[in-house]
Formats: C-alpha cells, structure tokens, sequence
C-alpha cells in the first residue's frame, strides 16, 4: 500500500454483550460456509482485507477498508445479504470500532478479555482458525497477515506470563481442582455421589470427565440411584450402606434434599478409624446443608460446603482480574508497536525505489567509466565500484531515516508524496507497490469507491 | 592459588545466600522473574561447587569425605545436586526453597567450621575404602532423608491450606497431597538401604581398625535409632498401609534425628574423629 493511498482497520461486529441470543443466533455463519463468506465479502466494494470470527458467543468482522464509511456500509450491506435479514433488524445491536479502537478490541478478544469467562482460552483457538481459513482463501494482505499474527503471539504470551487462565471459575471446576490438589490425578478414585438430584449428577458428569472410573450412587429411593449410576457405569446402593460406602469412598458429593445433617460426626469417627489416614474429600453442595461441619475436625477429611466453594471462585476471578490488568499494559504495547509497524509500511516502497534508482545510476556510471578506461585491472573495477557505492549509501542514508520519519508525521501521505517528488520516483514506487501486493496475492483490484 | 580458591569459595557462598533470598521472595511474593533468577544462580552454584570439589579430589587425591569439613561440603553439595534434579523431573514448587534453606545453613556451618589440618593425620592413619564408602553412603542416605523431610514438610503445609481452605497462588503452586507423600516414601525407601549398608560397612571397618569400640558409642546408638524411626516409618506405611498426616509427621521427626546424629552425636563419639 503506497503512503498516496487511504487504508484503514475496521471491525463491525456482535457479541453478548450487544445482542440477545435471539440476534446473535440468526447472525452466526456456518463453520462450512465461512470461507465463502470472507470470499463473497472480499469482492465487494471498498474492502481490501477481511477475516470473520464467529462463535456462539460472538460474530466479528474485521476489515481493512479504502475508506470508512464506505466500508461500514458493504460489510452491512453484506450481513444483510448473507443472512437474508433487514438492516434495521440488526442495525440497532451492532458495535463498529475503527482504527486504534478496532486493533485493541481484536488484541482483547484474542487474550480472552472480552470472554464471558474471562481469559479463557478457546476463543484464542477460534480466532487463529478464521485467520488461517483467510491467508487460505487469500482475503487477507499485508495489514491483516501482520496484525493477526501479532494478537495470536500476544495472546500466547498474555497466557503463558500471567495466571489469567490458571483457575477454576465455576463451583464445580472448583470441586475438581480441589480433588486434584487432594489426590493429584483422578483416574483411580472413588466417588460416592449422595443424592440423586440435579447438582449430584452435574458433580458426577464433572468428575467423570476428570478421570474417575468408580462411581457409587447413594439415594433415598433406590432406583432413582440406579438410574443415575447406570449413566457413568457405577453402583447403586441404599443407605443403609453409606457408612461401609464412606470407607472405601475418596470423594463425596453430597446435596440430598434433607433438613437435618445426614452425615455426623460421630458417624464419621467410626469411618475414620477404618480409613487409617487415607484422606477423604466431602463436598456439601446441599442447602441446607448434608454435613456437620464438626466434620471438619477429623484428621484426614477436608470437607468443603458450597460457600467456600464460592468463595474460592470469587478469588480465582480477582486473580484473574489482576492479570487481565498485565495484559492490558501488554496490549498497550502492541498496539504501538503495531503502528509503528503500519506508519512504515508505505514508506517501504519508496525506500527500496530510492534505492534502486541510485544503484541504477551507480551501475551506468561503472558502465560509462569502463568504457573511457579501458586498461584498468579487475582490482582497479573493484575499488571503483566499492567506493561509487560508498558514495551513493552516505548520501542515502539521511533521506532514508527521513524518509521513515516523514512515514511518521500525521500528514505523511503529503509528506511522502513531496518526498516522491524530489527524486522523481513516483512511478518506481507504483511498480514497487504492485510487486509487493502480487507476492501477497492480495485479490483487490482498485475500484472507484461509491461515494466519493 | 589457595587465595584464589577461598575466595570464589566466598563468591559460591553469597551466590548461594541471594538465590536463597530469590527464592524466599518468590516463595512470598509468587515472583516468576524471581524463581528463574534464583534457578539459574543456583545452577552456577552448583557448578562452582563441582568445580571445587573436583578440585579438592584432584589435590587430595581421594574422596573428599573424612573430616567434617570435607563431609559438610559434600553433604551441601549432594542436597544441591538432588533439588536441581527434583526440580527438573518431579516439578514440585518450592522444594528447591526449603531443600537449599537446610543446603545453606550447613553450606554456613562448613564456612564457619575450623579446619583442622591435623586431623588429616589420623585420617591418613585410619583411612581405608571401607570407612570412605561407610562415610560417603551415610551422607548420600542422610541427602535422600533431608529431601525426603522437606517433602513432608510440604506435605504438611499444603494439608493446612486445605484443611484451613487457604485458597490462593501458594496451594495452586504446591504440589498435590498424594505427589508430595509418594515422592517422600520414596526417597526413604531409597535411603534407607544405603544407611543399612553404610553401618554394616561401619561396624566392619570399626571392628578392624578400632579393636575394642564401645557397642554403647552415643554414634553407633543414633544411627541404629534413626534407622529404627525410619524402618518404623516404612513399616507403617507398607504393613499398615497408613498414609496422611501423621506420617508425615513420623517422618520430620525421624529427621530430625538425622540432623542430631550428624552435628551432635559425632562429638560424643569415642572414635568418630571428624571433630577431633
């Protein structure tokens, strides 16, 4: 992209926090359909680069546009088409953010900071598919090749330097993590699930995700027990057996529908004595509570009732907090360095063109000076040639450093042009341009844009 | 030459104490940057260590291992060697911390220790390969008891986070209850064997060049006590089949008589000439 021409980032998009589910779901594009789209989407007008990231949380358009408003409106446009619905529809749930807005919004969704849950890392996984899914299809340039590569790296390294995707968020990752710290891997533990109801069997799908093979279901009725240990391959036992049940068990999941304390200590006591040490991990997810929490007492159990389990999700989310705060620091950064990155793109090809159009006078005047002496030996051309570019790089080389900071300056495209103008290489720097585009095969033939 | 070798033996021992300090703030502060400084100074640690001793070998031409000066050194060094590795293969957090708190007091202890050029005499009369492997095999059991202990006492601290529900950065970091008492039998498993057989080969060498010990030597009923607390320890985890905190507990306690053995008893030995 040349300094003469206008190039700017745009992302138009909706996510839950700007749509109801309702909006969201007749906006999300179909994972087979998707490098269709991001084609049909780089044929229109005014977009010169684009990638779409569409989830069930989110559907963000990225495009690197000749100018704004035209932008704005084919991407619309184009939403419209493609899912066959009214602007109007849609219109009032859409956010667009352009330019520096734009690049932090793509750095924050890549490192998870506008996640529901906050620095997960799935939409990391997501995002990088859209964008080789693009470099596949050939919608995306030079801008987009750059900037995409720039928040994957950035939101590995947001993940590997901070703890933001460290801990549980949830009360039931929160059980597991425990266990994990109790008993380390899972895979040979004894789960006893006490009470069939709902929250038991959200604990047991949970714990059998993580590993655990044995699975005993405890209930008042004894057949809604066998239903549910039927599920996970377990036993079912009344509870009459709970007490010999406790013995073996290393975690139980209690959440009966009972008033009273249904496990004692003094039951306990006896258990214990049987365990020898081996340490059992109690789980009260009950309100009211299963457990007395005199338990707590005993030696070898660690017993946990749904508060501190909420309570531990709270501190995981505060430390995640802290280091979202990292990576904002780390966004900053970024999106400087990426506009750096960008004030220089245009001014790439002028330097090369600059500096072509010097050696080329460089290597005319060797030409004309082995014409008119002929007898000079190959040292003598060596020398000569040596110290003739010597010349031309010492007097490059302050046009070239201002070249770049002239690619700087808030009217670099005039800057440059002037620039252009005093080494009479316009039309260099239009082949070079033309050059770099085709090795990035970008599909963009320039258009006349609709408004201007 | 000997100038030269002092003071980088100074230089190994303010390396050691800021590592230990990097890793004390890490430990306080969960500083990654922190942890990996102290990590690498360590490592460097270690090699200066190696270096010296190589050195002393080279020099002495023997197993630096007969006079407590030699044995304090080599003690340091094998519980340097073990955390390095443990960290490297067991990745449990903080075990490097608490393992080389214990490497840098003797590491100061040895600094601080009068060497005794004349008990290099006696050394040089009573020497044989049998009191060498006798010396060497306690001090490599005694490294495995020490990190076995520090194990425990991990063990011990992630217990009371959880049983005081201390969820924080400190409990995730630490390594599973289950992880930290498998790796602690084992080590006592390994160090027991290795203290069977140093105080057979003892006992032999004793009773070849040392006609007449007293069977009741304060040295020889300590380290007959510590294996006794050790092999109950065994006994009650393999025949028993008990685990938990209790054990843990047996097994600090059985260290501590390690330490009491190693600095204590050896003075009130009648043959023991390491203080001599």
């Amino acid at each position: 992209m040349g300094g003469s021409e206008e190039m700017h980032i745009v992302v138009v998009g909706l996510n839950y926090k700007t749509a109801p589910v309702e909006i969201r779901e007749r906006l999300t594009f179909n994972d087979s359909e998707l490098g269709d789209a991001i084609k049909k989407l780089n044929s229109k007008k005014s977009i010169l680069e684009n990638i779409i990231v569409s989830t069930c949380n989110r559907t963000e358009i990225y495009a690197v546009v000749d100018q704004l408003h035209t932008g704005r409106y084919y991407i619309k446009e184009f939403l419209s088409e493609w899912f066959g619905i009214e602007q109007s529809e849609f219109s009032p749930f859409l956010f667009v953010y352009e330019e520096d807005g734009a690049i932090e919004h793509l750095f924050k969704v890549a490192c998870g900071l506008h996640s529901m849950v906050l620095g997960e890392t799935q939409i990391l996984g997501q995002v990088r598919a859209s964008f080789i899914l693009a470099q596949e299809e050939g919608t995306t340039g030079t801008v987009f090749n750059q900037l995409f590569k720039q928040a994957i790296t950035l939101a590995k390294r947001g993940h590997a330097e901070t703890d933001i995707g460290a801990n549980a968020v949830s009360v039931s990752y929160a059980a597991v993590e425990l266990a994990k710290k109790i008993f380390g891997s899972l895979e040979n533990k004894h789960v006893l699930i006490f009470g069939a109801g709902k929250m038991g069997e959200l604990a047991a799908q949970n714990l059998h995700g993580n590993g655990v093979r044995k699975v005993t279901v405890i209930n008042r009725t004894y057949e809604k027990a066998a239903v549910l240990a039927n599920r996970f391959a377990g036993d079912a036992k009344t509870v009459d057996e709970l007490q010999r049940t406790l013995v073996d068990a290393d975690i139980l999941i209690s959440s009966t529908g009972a008033k009273d304390f249904v496990i004692t200590k003094k039951m306990m006591e006896k258990v214990e004595k049987q365990r020898k040490g081996k340490p059992l991990f109690m789980v009260d997810i009950a309100v009211p509570r299963d457990l007395d929490p005199k338990i707590a007492e005993l030696e070898s159990v660690f017993l946990y009732d749904i508060d501190d389990l909420e309570g531990i999700v709270e501190a995981n989310l505060q430390e995640r907090k802290k280091a979202a705060q990292v990576i904002m620091l780390m966004i900053e950064k970024e999106i400087v360095d990426f506009k750096q990155w960008l004030g220089l793109l245009g001014v790439v090809p002028v330097i090369s063109a600059l500096r072509d159009k010097a050696l080329a006078i460089q290597a005319e005047t060797m030409v004309s000076i082995e014409r008119k002496l002929p007898n000079l030996s190959d040292r003598d051309r060596k020398v000569l040639n040596k110290h003739t570019k010597s010349i031309i790089n010492q007097l490059l080389k302050d046009p070239i450093l201002q070249a770049k900071e002239l690619a700087a300056r808030p009217d670099a495209d005039e800057a440059l042009d002037l620039f252009m103008k005093i080494f009479n290489i316009e039309e260099l720097v239009e082949k070079q341009t033309k050059a770099a585009e085709t090795n990035n095969a970008v599909v963009y033939i320039p258009q006349a844009s609709f408004q201007s | 030459m000997f100038d030269f070798m002092t003071r980088l033996h100074e230089l190994t021992v303010v390396l050691y104490a800021f590592s230990v300090l990097l890793y004390f703030f890490d430990f306080i502060h969960h500083n990654r940057k922190a942890n990996r400084i102290a990590f690498w100074l360590l490592a460097f640690v270690w090699v200066l260590q190696t270096i010296f001793l190589t050195s002393y070998m080279i020099k002495t031409g023997r197993f630096p291992a007969l006079t407590i000066f030699e044995g304090l050194y080599f003690y340091a060094w094998v519980l340097v060697t073990l955390s390095l590795g443990i960290n490297r293969w067991l990745k449990v957090d903080f075990i490097v911390f608490f393992t080389n708190i214990l490497g840098f007091i003797v590491i100061a202890i040895h600094t601080f220790a009068p060497i005794k050029y004349d008990s290099h005499v006696i050394s040089n009369q009573l020497m044989s390969e049998l009191l060498l492997i006798h010396i060497t095999m306690a001090i490599l059991s005694y490294g495995a008891f020490s990190l076995s202990f520090v194990l425990s006492l991990l063990y011990l601290i992630q217990y009371d986070l959880l049983k005081r529900k201390k969820w924080g950065p400190r409990l995730m970091r630490l390594a599973d209850l289950s992880k930290l008492e498998r790796s602690s039998y084992i080590l006592v498993v390994i160090g027991v064997p290795m203290l069977i057989l140093s105080l057979i080969l003892g006992l032999q060498w004793a009773i070849l060049k040392v006609p007449g010990t007293p069977w009741y030597d304060m040295k020889i009923i300590g380290s007959f006590l510590l294996l006794t607390g050790y092999s109950i320890y065994l006994y009650l985890r393999i025949v028993k089949n008990m685990s938990g905190r209790q054990l843990a507990l047996w097994n600090a306690g059985s260290f501590l008589v390690v330490l009491i053995n190693f600095f204590l008893f050896g003075q009130l030995s009648s043959f023991h000439f390491w203080y001599s």
